[in-house]
């Protein structure tokens, strides 16, 4: 039965709570929202199940693949878009976050669905290698909408007559969001980094991922900007968050590129689809 | 008589010729003080609060100062020799039961930024008193005063506008203070001023379980007993720049003609605050903020002005109540205007009832005289028929003056006044 769920599936649900989310910022009635949740939750749970299966049928070789890996990131988006919705019911997480989602779903939909790194030797390793970039990565796309809103926040307030068409959370609790997310990504993707090295150290030179890979350096391009805002943040306090916002959104920019660049131009952790040779109805995005 | 009304307010003047032309308590003593020297024949009530400054004029008699020597009595009384010319463009005129209607609407709140807020009658009242303790108050606007505070009371009973206690504060605080903070209740709140609004605003936040709350005034006193009843700390007026290194919110509501905070004193502070926020807001006129600070990175002002929006919001979530509370404004503003020109018309009446059975006494004094054979039956046949007669005609005109009063009063009544040349 857990088979029969597509992408369609969730990809559709996503869509109609996008819908819905923009009629609420229009009527500014609750019942839109309460639809809006509905639907959102509807199509996490869809996605949950369809996760569940792929990573039974094929264990780590899913996540591990480019396909995998965006289908996680898509997920995870969701998921907070979902959370911050019924938490922050003055923001407007759904409307930037559930776009996000389902370019990753599109994105993976056209990525290998084989695995990157077949050896099982540093099984744990790779795992948390995954897992944290994910993590970060998601972290860093909330960081960009909290960031966006921060900015947009504060210059409204300094602009009380202007209109509001999209409610924001209060400026004090946006700041605090972005502190942690950003701090948590470049946590993450410390993290993430130090383990891709490790892998590579334990492959050794003829099967290592190359240093100039375009992923490797622009993970660590990213997280050297992400360090250096926030610590530049802690040195003058009077525009700490402001300054945190633009590291964020700057980072996530640049890791929305370095993404597209790494799906369609072949880096050695990702290859598109066409060029693996196995048929994506095993495991990959329909 | 005569009712009318000079002034300006926050719908149709800019902060900054509110700021010109705003009394304060002092200024307003003075204005009174002066007003019967200059127009002795004239009443006055002046009204200056944060949104509007409203000058009502009565008189008992036809006529009114002429405009300008009013706008240059205001100049004077302001200082500002420039206003005499700025004034004919900035003030709105209204006479009659406009100006009582606009006068009941104002009482009851409806012109208010924030529709509902109970401030404003209090104000109007205090004006009212201020002014008859001044003794620039007469029959005219005794009775519109009065009548204006009645009608104010029938819109709270009979609507719902009053049903839940808004304010500007509560506006400004719920609308703007809680898109920056999270939540007040681990706030610290600085208020500068002890007056009505700054108790609004300490009601306000208590109620919204603000704990920590500082009170700054410039007579002590008045901050402990305002204070008091909130539970609020209390320090010296000169210690309030020490305060803004712990004070997330500002709220003043001072009746000064200076800003009480400068640019420089929160530039020096922001050190010692490490980058938090702090909020200030200004619910005075003149405005107690420096315009400058604003400019200030982490400083979110404002200022009245800038409620309107926020203002206007409320005003739509009430806007169900404003039809039938308009209806009874302007319902208590024609009765009250038809019972002054009745009142005013009975006088006429009155005196020329009297012209004409005066001439009809001296008239029936002389026939008499001539016919001395006359019996007491048909003398008094005679007398009954000339008051007839005096009564028949004077039916017809004092209807038709009775009748008028309902439309257009003035007309008819100065026309009676020329026509029969009355005292």
């Amino acid at each position: 039965m857990l088979g029969g769920i597509n992408a369609v599936c969730f990809v559709a649900s996503y869509a109609l709570a996008l819908i819905l989310a923009v009629i609420c910022l229009f009527t500014r009635r609750n019942l839109w929202r309460v639809f809006a949740l509905v639907v959102l939750a509807a199509g996490v749970a869809a996605q949950t199940l369809f996760l569940y299966h792929h990573y039974f049928s094929r264990g780590d070789q899913f996540i591990d693949s480019a396909a995998g890996w965006f289908a996680l990131l898509a997920w995870g988006l969701a998921l907070c878009a979902l959370w911050l919705s019924i938490t922050l019911p003055k923001s407007v997480y759904m409307l930037f976050l559930l776009p996000a989602s389902m370019a990753s779903i599109f994105i993976g939909a056209g990525m290998s669905d084989s695995a990157v790194s077949p050896d099982t030797a540093a099984r744990t390793l790779r795992l948390i290698h995954i897992t944290a970039l994910s993590g970060s990565a998601l972290l860093l796309f909330v960081g960009l909408i909290t960031g966006l809103m921060y900015i947009a926040q504060q210059r409204r307030l300094r602009r009380p007559k202007q209109n509001r068409l999209l409610p924001f959370p209060p400026l004090e609790r946006l700041g605090r969001m972005l502190n942690r997310s950003t701090t948590f990504a470049s946590g993450l993707l410390g993290i993430g980094i130090v383990a891709g090295y490790l892998m590579n150290y334990l492959r050794g030179a003829d099967a290592a991922v190359p240093m100039t890979d375009l992923l490797v350096l622009g993970a660590s391009a990213l997280f050297i900007l992400l360090t250096a805002a926030l610590v530049i943040a802690r040195t003058n306090r009077s525009r700490s968050v402001r300054r945190v916002a633009i590291g964020t959104i700057l980072g996530a920019l640049i890791l929305a590129v370095i993404l597209m660049a790494a799906a369609w131009n072949h880096s050695a952790h990702w290859h598109p689809k066409a060029e693996d040779g196995v048929s994506s109805s095993e495991g990959g995005m329909p | 008589m005569k009712f009318a009304l000079w002034g300006l307010n926050h719908q149709n003047a800019p902060v900054d010729l509110r700021e010109r032309l705003a009394f304060d308590p002092s200024g307003v003593e003075r204005f009174l003080d002066n007003w019967p020297g200059r127009f002795p024949d004239t009443e006055a009530v002046l009204v200056s609060t944060c949104n509007r400054t409203e000058l009502y004029l009565g008189s008992p008699g036809d006529t009114l100062p002429d405009p300008g020597d009013i706008f240059d009595y205001i100049a004077a009384e302001k200082g500002d020799a420039a206003l005499s010319g700025d004034l004919p463009q900035a003030l709105v005129y209204a006479e009659g039961a406009e100006a009582a209607e606009h006068l009941f609407a104002v009482a009851s709140s409806l012109e208010s930024m924030v529709l509902g807020e109970p401030q404003i009658l209090s104000q109007i009242k205090d004006s009212y008193l201020n002014a008859a303790e001044h003794q620039t108050t007469g029959v005219v606007t005794h009775s519109a005063f009065q009548r204006c505070l009645a009608a104010a009371k029938r819109v709270a009973v009979q609507t719902g506008l009053f049903r839940h206690r808004v304010s500007i504060p509560s506006v400004a605080v719920s609308d703007f203070a809680l898109e920056l903070f999270d939540s007040l209740a681990d706030k610290t709140t600085l208020v500068l001023g002890a007056g009505e609004m700054a108790a609004e605003t300490l009601r306000y936040l208590a109620d919204g379980g603000v704990k920590k709350i500082v009170v700054a005034n410039r007579t002590r006193s008045r901050a402990e007993e305002l204070a008091g009843d909130f539970g609020a700390e209390v320090i010296d007026w000169e210690d309030r720049f020490a305060a803004l290194d712990r004070a997330d919110l500002v709220v003043a509501a001072c009746a000064v003609t200076e800003p009480i905070l400068s640019r420089a004193d929160i530039q020096t502070r922001l050190a010692a605050r490490r980058g938090r926020p702090l909020f200030l807001l200004d619910l005075a006129v003149p405005r107690n903020f420096d315009a400058a600070i604003a400019q200030l990175e982490n400083v979110y002002v404002y200022c009245l002005d800038d409620l309107n929006a926020a203002c206007e919001r409320n005003r739509k979530s009430r806007s169900a109540e404003l039809p039938k509370a308009k209806k009874i404004v302007h319902a208590e503003a024609v009765d009250f205007w038809r019972d002054l020109r009745l009142r005013e018309s009975s006088d006429l009446i009155s005196r020329l009832r009297t012209q004409w059975h005066e001439t009809k006494e001296s008239e029936l004094t002389r026939l008499f005289n001539k016919c001395q054979d006359l019996s007491e039956q048909q003398r008094q046949e005679i007398q009954i028929a000339f008051g007839r007669f005096v009564n028949k005609a004077l039916h017809a005109p004092i209807a038709s003056l009775r009748d008028e009063i309902d439309t257009r009063p003035s007309t008819l009544l100065e026309a009676f006044v020329r026509l029969f040349r009355l005292k």
